[in-house]
């Protein structure tokens, strides 16, 4: 298993998905075609059966007409022709663009891990409606070919008519995928009614909601059902509005919900992953590098260069494992050089320990004699003592 | 890679076959369309009452025959490559892992404060490699304009003005940020001054004999550089001989290899950030390359344990397996004591027995339980008092 396996299963996964939909939608365009092509025919079929020289012009006109209609039905398989391939070579130029990460080539290699950065930014950025910066690094960058970003463009348009109170565009959308989100089990369209049912009551039009619920309240599950009956009660307390019950169902907080429900079911019927690959890669990293000494457990000379310690991620990972470490990896305070069999390690007097390299480099600089960099004293050679460590 | 050539497989024959089926079904049109043409060609030009319906009946039904079978071809053929296009599905399905293997556990940025540390470290990152405008757009749509201001920006532009100029094999900038900074430079004992000055007498003496003089005037920068460098400055004027035919053909032709310039990039940005007291290595960069290397082992992890109900990886204190980050990753030394397999801390510090074997505090307590103040190492035969081991400071 390497990590282009698990990074990049959503890359390919989402196209899929998009073709598969297509594919749904020019069979559904092509039984229709069919059928009014046979329907013709036959109408033709049965005109000609008991025709005459005087319906001559009537069976003409018909011919002509399905003629027509042939001609329009090879346009619209040209097209649909055309829109089946593209998303399949869409596909393929993916495919191939993967193939960097085996490249033989460094600099090949080197390039598609900086794309790679770039491409979990983009998909960040647009996780967190950073439309802006998602569009100007996938321009920057000429990754737009390789990110998602069209399905979060349709995402944006619904989130905002859902911000601005609007229900029209995410029904629109559920019917639209209906099938995929019933194999999900999903409560969307459920929810976005009984919050238009909500909306009408706040309004204080109180018999249009009664309607709206005799409609849209049917075939429900013991759920629903009991979220149905909490908005009833909404219907008694019309007036009074400081009753415990409407403050929780007329709360703003329920449209955020609404947004938060409506993305997540957007994520999966389009095989998306939850959490974002920033995240889950940050995790991994984060806790392979943690260590105590960046959580001031061990007293130690700060590296600049750890990002544990860097400020930023070190509240970032506060909650994560510590990295497993079963034998000893020691570097020099110094130098940062590794200590190991080639540069062995020697305790000072003060209880400091450098490696053997660090200490003949102190003892150049300073006349042959050792003055710890960090306590500034000054010690000889013959004081130093050689640590074993296994 | 071969989960990549199954999947191309599958794709380059979903493509062969949506090619054969619309080109069957463009032919079957086609030949509806002239048929039927046909047939209302014969038909106007019929007047007798007989031949018409003769006529009518006859080609009708075998046109009727004909634009049946295209229909059936059009739809069944078509229903026939789905089989196809769910077979790319399950290919991807088979060679990749989805939903990153369960590895997300932890709701890792869950504050508004985490989101901006996160949001901050990705505009170092932008600004790291160049994408100045991104930062910026970012730093708006995130509400980050008060921490990113033009004075954490200014050292990246520059720097990355200077690294742009290099790549198009122009020193003079960087030259000039070295004269600027050269006290701070000779501190930290760098020789990027003199490597610059030597990649210019390189480009000099390629522009040939015409640029002599100026070659013998540029090396006259060389002489600041005399006591350290001497060897160096010899084998460069050595190459001179070659003014003529060209460094190609010559024993100083490693001089124009491309590694010169990559080399010099490199220590040109771990000097600035050096001078800047900057991590040499943007920490977004650290934290994805070790993490898309831990990922792998991590998740193979994570599947034994969910078999054995062990709870999640990330909701334990420490890794279960260890990842090897790389020499260039280990930034703090790590002590691990030989019998309690335990990381040292501060409150568990690393003792150096007399004889020089290192263990913890805690094994040297457990060492003690016996009480009489007289123990033995654990790896040779030296004995001592407890107290006598000396606390050590990595």
């Amino acid at each position: 298993m390497d990590d282009m396996k698990i990074i990049e299963h959503s890359t390919l996964k989402v196209p899929y998905e998009h073709l598969n939909k297509l594919y749904r939608n020019v069979h559904k365009t092509i039984d229709r075609d069919c059928s009014s092509i046979n329907q013709s025919m036959n109408q033709i079929d049965k005109l000609a059966k008991s025709a005459d020289l005087g319906q001559k012009s009537e069976l003409l006109a018909s011919l002509s007409s399905l003629v027509e209609k042939l001609h329009q039905v090879k346009k619209r398989s040209i097209e649909m022709r055309n829109q089946e391939k593209d998303l399949i070579e869409i596909l393929k130029k993916r495919v191939n663009n993967l193939k960097d990460h085996s490249s033989s080539d460094l600099t090949t290699r080197k390039l598609f891990f900086k794309n790679r950065l770039d491409r979990i930014l983009i998909d960040y950025f647009l996780r967190n409606s950073y439309y802006l910066s998602a569009e100007s690094l996938a321009e920057k960058a000429h990754l737009k070919q390789m990110t998602n970003i069209d399905v979060f463009l349709i995402e944006k348009e619904i989130c905002e008519s859902l911000e601005s109170r609007e229900t029209q565009r995410c029904l629109n959308w559920c019917i639209e995928n209906k099938s995929k989100l019933k194999k999900i089990n999903s409560n969307l369209e459920f929810t976005l009614r009984q919050q238009e049912f909500i909306e009408l009551v706040r309004e204080q039009k109180c018999l249009e909601a009664v309607h709206h619920a005799r409609k849209y309240f049917v075939n429900l599950n013991p759920d629903q059902l009991v979220d149905v009956q909490k908005s009833m009660v909404l219907l008694a307390y019309v007036k009074c509005s400081d009753s415990l019950c409407n403050q929780e169902l007329l709360s703003d907080s329920r449209w955020t919900y609404l947004i938060g429900l409506f993305k997540q079911e957007n994520y999966k019927i389009n095989q998306i992953p939850e959490q974002s690959a920033l995240e889950t890669i940050l995790q991994s990293g984060l806790s392979a590098l943690k260590t105590p000494t960046c959580y001031q457990k061990v007293t130690a000379v700060f590296n600049h260069n750890c990002p544990v310690c860097n400020p930023n991620f070190n509240q970032i990972a506060k909650p994560l494992p510590f990295a497993y470490c079963s034998n000893s990896k020691l570097i020099d305070a110094y130098t940062g050089e590794a200590i190991n069999e080639h540069n062995q390690p020697m305790m000072l007097p003060n209880g400091h320990v450098y490696g053997y390299n660090s200490l003949v480099k102190l003892m150049s600089e300073n006349d042959g004699k050792i003055r710890c960099p960090r306590s500034k004293e000054t010690f000889e050679y013959g004081e130093v003592q050689k640590v074993f460590i296994l | 890679m071969d989960s990549l050539v199954a999947v191309e497989k599958e794709i380059d024959k979903a493509l062969d076959l949506f090619e054969n089926f619309y080109d069957g079904v463009d032919q079957n049109l086609n030949k509806a369309i002239d048929h039927l043409v046909s047939i209302i060609n014969d038909l106007t030009k019929i007047e007798s009452e007989q031949t018409f319906k003769l006529s009518a009946d006859d080609s009708i039904s075998m046109c009727k025959e004909q634009v049946r079978e295209l229909i059936k071809h059009y739809s069944d053929k078509h229903k026939d490559l789905h089989a196809n296009i769910s077979k790319i599905g399950k290919a991807i399905d088979k060679n990749f892992v989805a939903d990153y293997g369960n590895m997300s556990h932890v709701n890792l940025i869950d504050t508004v404060e985490k989101k901006m540390h996160l949001n901050e470290a990705i505009c170092e990152h932008l600004l790291r490699s160049g994408h100045l405008e991104v930062c910026d757009t970012l730093v708006e749509e995130a509400g980050l304009v008060k921490k990113i201001d033009e004075d954490k920006k200014r050292p990246f532009v520059q720097m990355n003005y200077i690294l742009n100029k290099l790549k198009e094999k122009d020193v003079s900038p960087a030259l000039e940020w070295c004269q600027i900074n050269c006290k701070e430079l000779k501190a930290i004992s760098s020789n990027l001054e003199f490597k610059l000055h030597r990649l210019r007498f390189i480009q000099l003496i390629q522009q040939g004999p015409k640029a002599q003089l100026e070659v013998l005037k540029y090396s006259r920068n060389f002489t600041q550089f005399a006591n350290d460098c001497h060897k160096e400055i010899q084998r460069l004027m050595g190459s001179l001989i070659y003014l003529n035919s060209g460094l190609e053909n010559s024993p100083y032709s490693c001089y124009l290899g491309a590694e010169l310039w990559e080399e010099i990039e490199e220590e040109f940005t771990k000097n600035a950030c050096k001078l800047m007291d900057l991590p040499v290595e943007c920490p977004l960069d650290v934290c994805i390359n070790t993490g898309c290397r831990a990922l792998p082992a991590l998740v193979n992890i994570v599947q034994v344990m969910q078999q054995t109900q062990c709870g999640h990886i990330l909701s334990k204190d420490e890794l279960p397996i260890e990842i090897d980050v790389g020499q260039n990753y280990r930034f703090h030394s790590v002590f691990s004591c030989p019998i309690l397999r335990q990381q040292t801390t501060d409150s568990n510090p690393p003792m150096r027995l007399i004889c020089g074997h290192v263990i913890s505090k805690d094994a040297l307590t457990k060492l003690n339980n016996s009480g009489k103040n007289r123990i033995k190492c654990p790896y040779c035969p030296m004995e001592q008092a407890p107290g006598e081991a000396k606390q050590m400071l990595f």
